[in-house]
């Protein structure tokens, strides 16, 4: 099959051009046509990846190019492991990641169930709610700072007005207490339609006849909701938990732009950590270690996670 | 829509889920679009109504926001802009309102990708 469309290209080339190709066989000729992708693709992915595996050997700082660079083995990744601070970025971002997900999950496959009752107008519906994801992460840190001023903005007036607190005490991102909360709200509000488009397509693709056949069965709708729906439906909620957990563990520009890592250091999540790292104090060989360690922590997990899809897959 | 279908479905959800399902679904959607829908509004408010404290729900629209968004704008003396010919559009107009004249596009213009 594949050697007739091959075939049928080669005809189908204008014979100036397969003269001039005359001579290199089907597979060089696909090597020549990959080969401009593959040089990108190690210049610009590969090649840094393993420049910072260098680096994070030695003691390297991007601030001082001309400085000596030493070996220093692996007391990069020794510093980085003890330090109190970063342990506590990581202990950040996991209370970040597990409430993120928690509520963009519960919300996003509620809202995917109500959607798939089908009412009138659903789909219009379904448009408006995914409006959020469609925005640039820089635009929605923005306005919603703006929404979140103690002093004028919605928020808090909004806030204020259902519960009788002064807006001077709702410092949504002055507070200790608040703000890792603030930017929980923002990344929920922003990414729930993600997880419900996801978990809708895993509704649709129940069949009727199972149903039906629950129904023949008296089952109950209770029965039928954990019976059928959930497990049904769950390869597709872990796939958007998997996907939600992976850029959350990452997450770095709705932070920057919402609190920079403060108040303190309450929301310095561990991307943060690792910026402040390699360009405010510009230890370039520590933060490269730092990111090969979070590098191994995102593709163990994601790896471990997927495995156990894959099991729920083939039940 | 389903009233007007004569095969009976068992697996087609009861009139009641559906609105209540549909009523939920809307209210959730109607609460996402408020951020939305504030800035969209506060972009056509003046400067100091878009930071009012209570904030305004109710206001007179003006292009004011884009104006000062789009244009670079110099402070003129009264005098100078009462012997200035009427004004030849919106910008024009609210800006000097302000005791400012337009002095020309402003930096962000050349970097609206719209414009490429």
């Amino acid at each position: 099959m594949v050697e007739k469309a091959a075939d049928a290209t080669a005809r189908a080339t204008p014979t100036s051009v397969a003269h001039r190709v005359r001579g290199l066989s089907d597979r060089a000729i696909a090597w020549v046509f990959i080969a401009p992708t593959i040089v990108l693709l190690l210049a610009i992915n590969i090649f840094p990846l393993i420049w910072a595996i260098y680096l994070s050997f030695t003691n390297y700082r991007a601030n001082r190019p001309n400085a000596p660079v030493q070996n220093v083995g692996l007391s990069n990744y020794e510093r980085v492991l003890t330090d109190p601070d970063i342990w506590q970025a990581m202990q950040t971002t996991a209370h970040f990641v597990f409430w993120t997900i928690l509520l963009q999950t519960v919300i996003g496959f509620t809202l995917a169930y109500l959607i798939d009752r089908k009412f009138r107008g659903h789909a219009f519906w379904t448009t408006l709610i995914l409006i959020p994801m469609m925005l640039s992460p820089a635009v929605v840190g923005n306005f919603w700072r703006f929404l979140y001023e103690p002093q004028i903005g919605l928020f808090a007036y909004a806030v204020s007005l259902v519960t009788g607190i002064p807006t001077a005490d709702i410092q949504m991102l002055g507070s200790v207490s608040l703000a890792p909360w603030a930017i929980i709200i923002v990344d929920t509000w922003m990414w729930t339609p993600y997880v419900m488009l996801i978990c809708l397509a895993g509704l649709r693709s129940i069949p009727d006849y199972i149903y039906e056949a629950a129904e023949v069965d008296r089952a109950s709708a209770w029965r039928q909701f954990w019976s059928i729906t959930v497990p049904m439906a769950l390869p597709f909620i872990m796939l958007a938990v998997l996907f939600r957990g992976i850029e959350n563990f990452k997450m770095f520009d709705m932070v920057t732009l919402l609190t920079g890592g403060g108040p303190g250091s309450t929301t310095e999540v561990a991307s943060i950590t690792l910026k402040r790292t390699a360009f405010e104090s510009w230890a370039t060989g520590r933060a490269s270690a730092f990111a090969i360690i979070l590098f191994v922590a995102v593709f163990g997990l994601a790896n471990i996670y997927v495995k156990a899809l894959n099991k729920v897959k083939q039940r | 829509m389903s009233s007007v279908t004569s095969a009976h479905s068992v697996v087609e959800p009861s009139p009641a889920s559906k609105r209540i399902a549909g009523a939920i679904v809307i209210l959730y959607a109607l609460i996402t679009m408020i951020p939305l829908v504030w800035i969209f509004l506060t972009s056509i408010k003046s400067p100091p109504d878009s930071i009012s404290y209570p904030p305004k729900i109710v206001f007179s629209p003006t292009l004011e926001g884009y104006c000062n968004l789009l244009t670079t704008r110099t402070r003129q003396t009264p005098e100078y802009i009462a012997s200035l010919p009427a004004p030849t559009g919106t910008c024009d107009e609210v800006t000097r309102k302000r005791n400012m004249v337009i002095a020309g596009p402003s930096n962000f213009l050349p970097r609206l990708p719209i414009l490429w």
